[in-house]
Order: structure tokens, then sequence, then C-alpha cells
């Protein structure tokens, strides 16, 4: 595999070249999105976008196709809730065996052929938004690495939901890493990471219901050295309310780069919630694009990160018509040398007036070098809407510690209840029992086997 | 039971107790009043473990053991417990959840079983009809947007559930209607018997017209200046704080 030296994004783009055999509106879409790629160059620091985001270990890795490997039974079963359809990927690649997909609705692997009369939706909308084609307004820019998950992306996954269809329970989908143990290295013994580029896209159609669970795991959460970088998209139609939870459950030195886009017709509610526990450098961008009157989205965010873990969450939301509200609520806990941004982002376009917005970002830091960023952004260009935004960084409460304790609760367990107590929300808001218990014992997991505390 | 000799604590470097003594044996109330300022909190929260507070000098005892090799929560296994003057609010942890949490690690620390849920819902309810606490406070988050009644009402039941041998009562009848303070009042003296005490700070006679206190101390300035039975609560109410001076005996 090629050298990568500075900005260069030859690696990435000799992987795209082996590409070939698929739709030609697919094929265009994909050279248009690895050139946006090769034109932009890997980010650095002098990126505005990027500033904060450390590649520089990335960078130095050399990009390898993601290894086959056949998972034993049972490694798998872990991450599904036994009650949901679900559709499994390993490193980037469906597996029909599995998984089990509704019957009710369109469920697809994009590399297999036959979606029935929705080829043509999913080729309208797939990569229609996430390259930066129709998305955002013009200083949004590309993504690049969403660009590059256009380009590269090998599978993944396409639910189209009928309209005025109700699905329940959710439908999972779980992108699962196996990469090949251990870690090979390439021949001038720069590390290499394996890369996978999961793809996901939802296409609910008006008045209809569903909720998706998207997982990112690891098999074995210790092998990490893997390079994941997806990308989902959300169509809601007129009048649908999709409720989206992506649970991040990768391996702490994995690298994880993210990119989800919401598209909202009129009156639709898009209602998402984000959980970091795993990743070593990890970023999420997230765009809420109101497009349509009424329409609504929550973004919800949840990250508790230790050790040298990085966790970066670039928030957009665009008001692009009337009456259009949005709720971000973001919350870090963050032990170790942990490190933490989070950017927010609204845009309220001139012909939103009403626009409700709402962005909160709460930090808990548990160490004294632990480190999180908050930064706001509101670009205002309507007179009459509402636009509240706040961040706090903070330690625990002292003054409860002692109370707790003066109770006769231990001190490691008073640490936890308040740790809990400042994230439980965000956890407890899953519908889903299996979901919530699951996201629940994994808050609990992260807080007890925390470092130094 | 509770020995503190000669005792001396600073506060972000300003001593505000300057050598207290004070003896509680099993089956005692002890009522400790003075002026605002004079370090009756500081007492307390040094007696329950307090980190930012400085022990300079002197020394605690509970049942013979130092208090101050033990931390806080030790302090409440050993059988103390400090009904806060200002209670804390701690939003996102259930007034319940944490009752239960509190009352197993006594009962674990002491190599008693822990009860389960059933069993101390059980006893949850029995306390709070004693003490007259609303079943509704018990699903609320700790103290969290409780009125100041309700707050104090809260630390009473608290002290019902743990069964402590020793209780300090910071203020616990200021801001309660006069209702609430009888039914407090009603609570210490549920739990009041031959082998625990309680050490009850106020400012009003009115209180110690219900908990009859065996021992009266006025705290001032840092020190206590003098020691008497009820009688000398009497006395307090009727001419103040002023004419003592500091200097006179402790007990
Ligand atoms: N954390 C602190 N920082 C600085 N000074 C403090 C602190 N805590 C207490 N003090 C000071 O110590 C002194 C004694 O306070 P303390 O609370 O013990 O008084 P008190 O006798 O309980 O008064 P009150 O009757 O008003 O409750 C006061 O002058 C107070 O300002
Ligand atoms: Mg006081």
């Amino acid at each position: 595999m090629t050298v990568v030296s500075g900005r260069s994004s030859a690696p990435w783009v000799d992987l795209y070249a082996r590409r070939g055999g698929e739709p030609e509106v697919l094929r265009a879409r994909r050279q248009e999105a690895i050139e946006r790629f090769e034109a932009a160059g890997f980010p650095t620091a002098r990126d505005e976008e990027w500033r904060q985001t450390n590649l520089g270990s990335l960078l130095r890795a050399a990009p390898a196709e993601a290894s086959r490997r056949p998972l034993q039974g049972g490694e798998a079963a872990r991450f599904l809730y036994p009650d949901c359809p679900r559709m499994v990927f390993v490193n980037g690649r469906y597996a029909p065996e599995l998984s089990s997909p509704p019957r009710q609705v369109t469920a697809v692997a994009l590399a297999e052929p036959g979606a029935g009369g929705d080829t043509e939706a999913i080729l309208e909308h797939l990569g229609a938004y996430a390259s930066g084609r129709a998305s955002c307004s013009a200083d949004a820019g590309v993504h690049p690495f969403a660009a590059l998950n256009t380009g590269l992306f090998e599978d993944g996954a396409a639910i189209v939901i009928p309209d005025g269809a109700v699905v329940e329970p959710p439908l999972q989908v779980l992108w699962l890493n196996a990469p090949a143990a251990p870690a090979t290295e390439s021949g001038d013994g720069t590390p290499a990471v394996e890369v996978s580029f999961p793809r996901l896209l939802v296409i609910a159609g008006e008045n209809s219901q569903v909720s998706v669970i998207e997982t990112f795991a690891a098999v074995d959460p210790k092998a990490g050295g893997y390079f994941v970088c997806p990308v989902s998209e959300f169509v809601c139609g007129a009048g649908s309310v999709l409720h989206h939870t992506r649970l991040q459950a990768d391996a702490t030195d994995a690298f994880h780069l993210g990119f989800q886009h919401a598209q909202l017709e009129r009156s639709a509610s898009f209602d998402s919630s984000s959980l970091a526990f795993g990743g070593g450098l990890v970023r999420n961008d997230t765009v809420g694009l109101l497009d349509g009157e009424g329409s609504h989205c929550t973004l919800d965010g949840l990250y508790v990160i230790d050790g040298s873990q990085f966790v970066d969450n670039h928030m957009r939301v665009e008001h692009r018509q009337p009456h259009t509200t949005s709720h971000q609520l973001y919350k870090g806990v963050l032990d170790g040398r942990a490190r933490s941004v989070f950017n927010g982002r609204i845009y309220v376009h001139q012909a939103a007036q009403k626009t409700d917005a709402k962005q909160t970002n709460r930090n808990l830091l548990l160490s004294k070098s632990a480190l999180a960023n908050s930064n706001p952004q509101l670009e205002i260009f309507a007179d009459d809407v509402r636009c509240t935004h706040g961040s706090t960084i903070g330690r625990l409460d002292e003054e409860a510690l002692f109370y707790l304790r003066s109770r006769g609760i231990e001190s490691e367990q008073a640490h936890a209840m308040l740790v809990y107590a400042f994230a439980r929300e965000l956890v407890e808001k899953a519908s889903h029992e299996p979901l919530r218990q699951d996201l629940e014992g994994r808050l609990l997991a992260s807080l007890n086997g925390g470092g130094t505390r | 039971m509770l020995r503190v000799s000669d005792l001396h604590a600073k506060v972000e470097e300003q001593e505000i107790l300057k050598g207290v003594d004070l003896e509680v044996n099993a089956g005692e109330v002890h009522a400790v009043m003075g002026p605002n300022g004079s370090g009756k909190s500081t007492l307390a929260q040094v007696l329950a473990g307090r980190e930012d507070y400085d022990v300079t000098a002197g020394s605690l005892e509970l049942d013979g053991d130092d208090l101050q090799e033990m931390a806080p929560e030790e302090r409440a296994h050993a059988g103390l417990f400090l009904a806060f003057q200002y209670p804390v609010e701690i939003p996102g942890v259930g007034n319940s959840y944490f009752l239960k949490a509190a009352l197993n690690a006594i009962r674990k620390a002491r190599g008693e079983d822990e009860l389960d849920a059933m069993d101390f819902l059980q006893l949850l309810r029995k306390r709070a009809e004693l003490v007259d606490v609303d079943e509704a406070l018990l699903r609320r988050p700790v103290n969290e947007g409780f009125s100041g009644g309700e707050k104090k009402r809260n630390e009473i039941l608290q002290m019902a559930v743990l069964e402590p041998r020793l209780a300090v009562l910071d203020e616990t009848d200021s801001g309660l209607d006069i209702d609430a303070l009888k039914t407090v009042a009603a609570g210490v003296n549920a739990l009041r018997s031959e082998d625990r005490a309680f050490v009850v700070i106020t400012h009003y006679q009115r209180l110690l017209n219900y908990i009859v206190p065996d021992h009266v101390h006025v705290l001032l300035d840092g020190r206590i200046v003098r020691s008497g039975g009820s009688e000398l609560a009497l006395e307090l109410e009727e001419k103040g704080y002023t004419g003592l001076t500091n200097g006179s005996s402790g007990v």
C-alpha cells in the first residue's frame, strides 16, 4: 500500500480504484464523491471544521481492506435484541446468516441486487445528502469522510418504510468489527488499519413510524486497530416519526469517524440518541435539515469516556422552513485523560420564522486531566425566532458526595450514583425495554470499571 | 459515647472552633445553642467528617474510637448521623433509592443482611408514617425542589430509617411549622432509648419543650462558654447571649 504523507488522499483513492460493476447513477455519484475527497484532501488542524480533531494517528496508519473473517456462532448475539428484526454486517459486509430482516418493509443489503420496486427510491436518495450535494447551506462544504464513504462503501443497508406504515418493534442494524488479529503491519512498519464503510439509508414514507437502532461494536473489545467510517442517511417523509438510536461501543483504540444526516419534510419528526462508550478517536458529524414546515428534530447524545479516548460531536441543525423546532441535549462524562469536543451549530435561514431551537451541552469531568470543549455557534437570519443554548463543564458536587457518604454510602458508590444521576435521562429515554436495559448496563459498567476515582 | 476534647478546627484558614469540650453519654439528649456564626454547624460537620474542615488540635472519640481516623461513611457505619442544617439537593437520585442504598451500606458494613426491595419498602412506609412524610416525596429526587420544611422532615425520615446511635440535629426545627415541629420531636422521642444519644442544635427554646434535654450548652465564638440543665435554655430565651462571656467552664 502507498505510504501516506501530509494531506495525501492517495491510499484511499487507491482503494476506490478497485471498485466496479454498479448502476451508472451510483457509479457517477461515487466518482464525484471521491473527486471531492481528493480535492479537499485529508483534513488537518488547519481546516476550521477539524481544528480540534487531531487525526494524526489515523494519518500515520496505512489503510487496508477489511478482512473476511467468519464469525463463531454467538459472537454477534450479545449485541442483538432478540425481539428486533435485524441486519448484521461484519466488517462492513452483510452477513445474511446472522440476520433476520423485517418482512413488512423493504430492508436490503446494498451489495445484493433486488430491492423490488424501491430500487429507484434508494438510488434517488443514496448519497444525495451525505456527500455535500443536496446538503446544507453553501458554507457547509464537503464532509471528507462522508465523501470517502460514498466513494468506497462496499455494502450497507437500505430500509424503506411505506407510507402510513407503523413498524414495531424497532429494527436493528448491527455493524460488527472483527479485524484480523493481531493487527498487521505494512512493509515499512506503519501500522495497518482495516477500514470499513458502513452505509445506512432509511426512507420513512409519509406518516410512517419506525425506530431504528444502530449498534457499532467490536467482537473483541481489545482487538482494535480498525477504522470504521459510517454514514447514515435518514429521509423523513411528511408527517413521519423516525426514532434513531446510535450505540457506539467500538474497541477503545478504534478510529470511528461517522456522519449522519436527517432530512425532514413537512411535520416530520426525527428523534435521535447517540451514545458513545467506545472508540479511541471518535468523531460524529450530525446534520439535521428541517426542510419542511412544522418539522421537529431531537438530537441527543451521551459520551462516557476514559483513558485517552477522544470524542468529538459536530452538530449542525438547519432551520429552513417556518415553525420548525430542534432540541439538542448532549452530555459527557470524562475520566482519565479523555477529551471531548462539542461543536453545535444552529443555522436559521431567513425564511424560517417561528423557529424554536434549543441546545444544551453539559460535561462532567471526573479527573484533573480530562478536558471538555464546548462551542455553540448560532447563525440566525430570521427575526422572529427563539434560540437558546447553554453549555456547562463541571465536576462532581462535593457537598452531594459528602451528604451521601455521611449516610453510610461508600465513596466509590457515591461517585457512581452521582455520575449515573447526571447521565441517566439519556439512557432512560429509550422506550424499547431491552435497549434501555442494555444502555443502563453499559453506563453502569463504564462507571464501575472507571479508573482512578 | 461521644467525647470531644479541646477541639480546634479551621475553615478556609480561619479558626472557627477554638477548644470545644463535650461529653455525651448513651441515653442523653444535649442541646447546643449559641448565636449565628458561633461554630455550631462547624462542630456538627467536623463530627460527620467533612474533609475541608481542618482539625488542628484536640480529639474526637466515638465509643473510644478516634473519629478522625474514620471516613464519613465509616462514621455512619459506627452509628453517627447528622441532620444537616442545609440538606443537599441531589438531582437524579431518587429519595427512596438513596435511603435503601444508605441503609444497606450500613447493614453490610455491620455484617448484616441487606434488605430486599420489598422489606425495605415496608420499613420505609412505616417510618414515613411515623414522621409524617408524604409518599410522593419518596419518589422524588433527594431534596430537589423540596420546601424548607420538607427537607427537614426528610432528614428526620433518614434518621428514623437508619436508626443511628448518636444523632446530631443541626437546626432541624428551623423553618418548621408548629405541627411539623411536633412531628419531628415525636420522631426523635420515638427513637430515644438507653443506648442512643442526641445532640440537638437549635436557636429556639420551643423545641426543647418537646425534646427535653438533659444538658444545655452555649457555644460562643468557637467555645462552649456555659453548660447547665434544661433551665439554662429558658434563661437564654429571657436574657439572650449578652452577658455570657468566654472563659466559663464547659462540661
Ligand atoms: N466554608 C466556609 N468558608 C468560610 N467560612 C466559613 C465556612 N463555613 C463556615 N464558615 C464560617 O465559620 C463561622 C461559623 O459558621 P457556622 O456555620 O459553624 O455557624 P453556626 O453557629 O452554625 O451559625 P448559624 O446559627 O447561623 O447556623 C462563620 O463565621 C462562617 O462564616
Ligand atoms: Mg449553623
